[in-house]
């Protein structure tokens, strides 16, 4: 067996953990397009992998190295990854230039082919070409760019694409407005890389929903004459739709793919001294409709605002109204769905595994509690199902020898089984 | 800044024996651990075997400690060179203590040596001294945990990394938005700065850190602070051509990496502005 194989298969026996790091933030733009910043696109391909990466089995932990629109300096990006022993972290950036040029990169520590990083870098970048069909800048040292020179963990930093393009496209209007998945592609591409590079099953495509903008597919509203677009005021991906007054309206966000599980509902308005201090919500969960009320006004607007905690098993939509009767401008702008804050997969461990001479495997659920566990095997098929109250065993009699992994019903937490005959 | 003395260039960080007399220092990729003394005198090379790479060192005077990629937690003697496992397969991070006992995770467990000390520390790094632990959960709360009675206090508000526990027991923990905490131990906290990788120095009774500055791919400039908690901060360093970095401090000086020009360099407390 290679180093690198016995490497990966002790990873795969713990699990696998990754830091995703969104370039820039807060004060540092990055790139900089018509229609969007790279603080904001990288962002938001981050929070897609990570839902994405959160529901394969054998990765343990994903971690963001910043969550909001926020300056994190580099030096604490990489202490931060360091100090938490990820097994791999990646820098997400976009790039610009002059306009006129478009193309992939991706960095890595060492070009050497047996070096992790530059394996990872090359599925990086052949997947996000593939996908994008750019000009291929190639995999490149990158051992100069501090968050591969300070990560103890193998690295690698990619750049999708160039922002600021704007020849035959503008590349940052595709970012903006989502044209054909453009953000979401990207993200996806980072994600199968990953798995394709452990020998997971790659996640569901679109099955990681985190970003419904104005104007992306899942939004509509009742009245396009009522709801008119206002770019003033910092809206997320360079517009929003405000409410000019004098009739009822309503704006709906919808998933067009299913959200399974406990996520942060995020709301995003731009700031006026006419907004209403009364926006009225109405979320669709998994436990029915809840209502809330949003004070646009004094909440001022240019972020993120967390409207609560959901459960959502495959359906998820947001209705906004506002009233000819009701007082201030009514903003409907980006709605996101995120992973409760710094939880990455799992918020606390939940069962513990152990084995016995007759190689069956027990599960212990903390507190005595109701569980289950998914027993998967190394394609992703769920092979078996196993539940009990304070604990369960999966008896692997019938099952041939190899990897597998359980998947705790209640957090999502996952562990590698080894099953020899 | 007084005078300091260029140990060796290096690619890495300077990791301090208990004594500082010795640092240290990671080659380029991981690929060895060369120790210095603070009369900048080459003392001992480890070299990684093929594929292997060696991270998360620390030193306990004369023994080394890192891990090894393909082989676990490995202890060197540095007179000697032998080397030996103190535990294969994964383990977090080793922190030596200021009474030369060896710590590290494994499993969820906290490990003196080789002893189970505690069933309930699920992280990768661990700061441990005068009984006290601690570390941050996987929602990057701080969690500092009393060996003696297994109590534990959970502190949230922030994303915590990389705490500190000092010789006496208070905690001193950097944030992903840059604030530096200080917790002492009567259960209260305070920021003391803002910038990142503080050390505690028991003889001036503060905290030294690096603020540094970046274009978002590169550092662009660092400096060193000075603060006593419930002061303000003091600037140490201003220079825009040396990026000073890593602060550690002995008990008689403070060591920094200049992350620019990739030198260690150890300056007599004395010898600071302060």
């Amino acid at each position: 067996m290679s180093f690198l194989s016995s490497l990966l298969l002790s990873l795969l026996l713990s699990g696998v953990s990754v830091c995703v790091d969104p370039g820039h933030g807060g004060s540092s733009s990055g790139a900089v397009g018509e229609y969007a910043l790279e603080k904001d696109v990288v962002l938001e391909i981050g929070l897609l992998l990570q839902n994405w990466l959160c529901q394969v089995p054998g990765i343990t932990r994903v971690s963001l190295t910043r969550e909001g629109d926020y300056d994190v300096s580099l030096q604490a990006r990489t202490d931060y990854a360091n100090s938490q022993g990820f097994d791999l972290f990646v820098s997400i950036h976009e790039n610009a230039f002059n306009g006129s040029v478009q193309g992939t990169e991706t960095f890595c520590g060492s070009l050497d082919p047996a070096d992790p990083s530059f394996q990872m870098a090359s599925l990086v970048q052949q997947g996000i070409l593939s996908a994008y069909g750019y000009t291929d800048r190639g995999v490149k040292d990158g051992s100069y760019l501090h968050v591969i020179r300070e990560t103890e963990m193998p690295a690698v930093l990619g750049e999708g694409s160039f922002l600021d393009y704007d020849l035959n496209w503008n590349e940052s209007y595709l970012y903006a407005f989502d044209i054909d998945d453009h953000t979401g592609i990207q993200a996806w591409q980072y994600a199968d890389a990953f798995c394709s590079f452990y020998g997971l099953s790659a996640p569901q495509w679109g099955n990681g929903v985190a970003l419904i903008d104005d104007g992306s597919a899942g939004f509509s509203v009742n009245d396009s004459t009522l709801w008119q677009n206002d770019p003033s005021g910092a809206p997320w991906m360079g517009n929003c739709l405000v409410s000019q007054g004098g009739g009822q309206g309503t704006a709906l966000w919808t998933s067009p793919l299913p959200v399974h599980g406990t996520r942060d509902l995020q709301l995003w308005w731009t700031s006026g001294a006419d907004r209403t201090a009364s926006a009225t919500y109405v979320v669709h969960h998994s436990g029915g409709s809840s209502t809330f009320q949003a004070d646009q006004l004094a909440e001022g607007g240019g972020e993120w605002y967390s409207a609560g905690t959901y459960d959502f098993s495959g359906e998820f939509s947001l209705e906004l109204t506002c009233s000819e009767s009701g007082p201030g401008t009514v903003v409907a702008d980006a709605v996101r769905l995120v992973y409760p804050m710094g939880t990455g997969c799992a918020a606390e461990p939940g069962f513990q595994v152990s084995a016995n001479p007759a190689a069956s495997f027990t599960f212990t659920f903390p507190h005595g509690d109701q569980g289950s566990v998914q027993i998967v095997d190394l394609s992703g098929r769920i092979v078996s199902v196993v539940s009990g109250s304070g604990s369960a065993v999966w008896d692997p009699t019938d099952r041939p020898s190899g990897l597998y992994f359980a998947v705790d019903g209640n957090t999502g937490q996952s562990a590698g089984l080894v099953l020899l005959r | 800044m007084g005078a300091s003395l260029i140990i060796i260039a290096i690619a890495g960080y300077a990791f301090l024996s208990v004594s500082g007399e010795y640092a240290a220092v990671t080659g380029e990729g991981g690929a060895s651990v060369d120790v210095v003394s603070s009369h900048g005198e080459f003392v001992f090379s480890l070299e990684a075997q093929p594929g292997e790479r060696f991270s998360y060192v620390t030193f306990g005077d004369l023994r080394l400690f890192c891990i090894s990629s393909s082989r676990g937690l490995l202890e060197t003697d540095i007179l000697t060179g032998e080397t030996s496992v103190v535990c294969s397969g994964r383990t977090g991070a080793p922190w030596f203590d200021s009474e030369g006992n060896l710590w590290y995770t494994r499993n969820g467990s906290l490990y003196r040596w080789n002893e189970e000390v505690s069933g309930s520390v699920p992280a990768f790094h661990v700061s441990v001294e005068n009984g006290i632990a601690a570390y941050t959960d996987r929602n990057d709360r701080l969690r500092i945990l009393t060996l003696e009675n297994g109590r534990e206090r959970v502190v949230q508000g922030y994303r915590f990394y990389a705490p500190r526990v000092t010789p006496s027991g208070e905690v001193i923990a950097p944030t992903l938005t840059g604030e530096i905490v200080y917790l002492p131990s009567d259960g209260s906290m305070m920021v003391v700065g803002n910038g990142e990788q503080p050390c505690w120095s028991s003889e001036m009774q503060g905290l030294f850190y690096s603020v540094s500055t970046d274009d978002g791919h590169e550092l662009t400039g660092a400096d060193l602070w000075f603060a006593v908690p419930g002061e303000t901060p003091v600037r140490l360093t201003s220079t825009p051509d040396v990026y000073e970095t890593n602060p550690e401090c002995s008990g008689t000086s403070l060591w920094y990496t200049d992350y620019a020009a990739g030198t260690v360099h150890c300056v007599p407390f004395d010898e600071l502005p302060l």
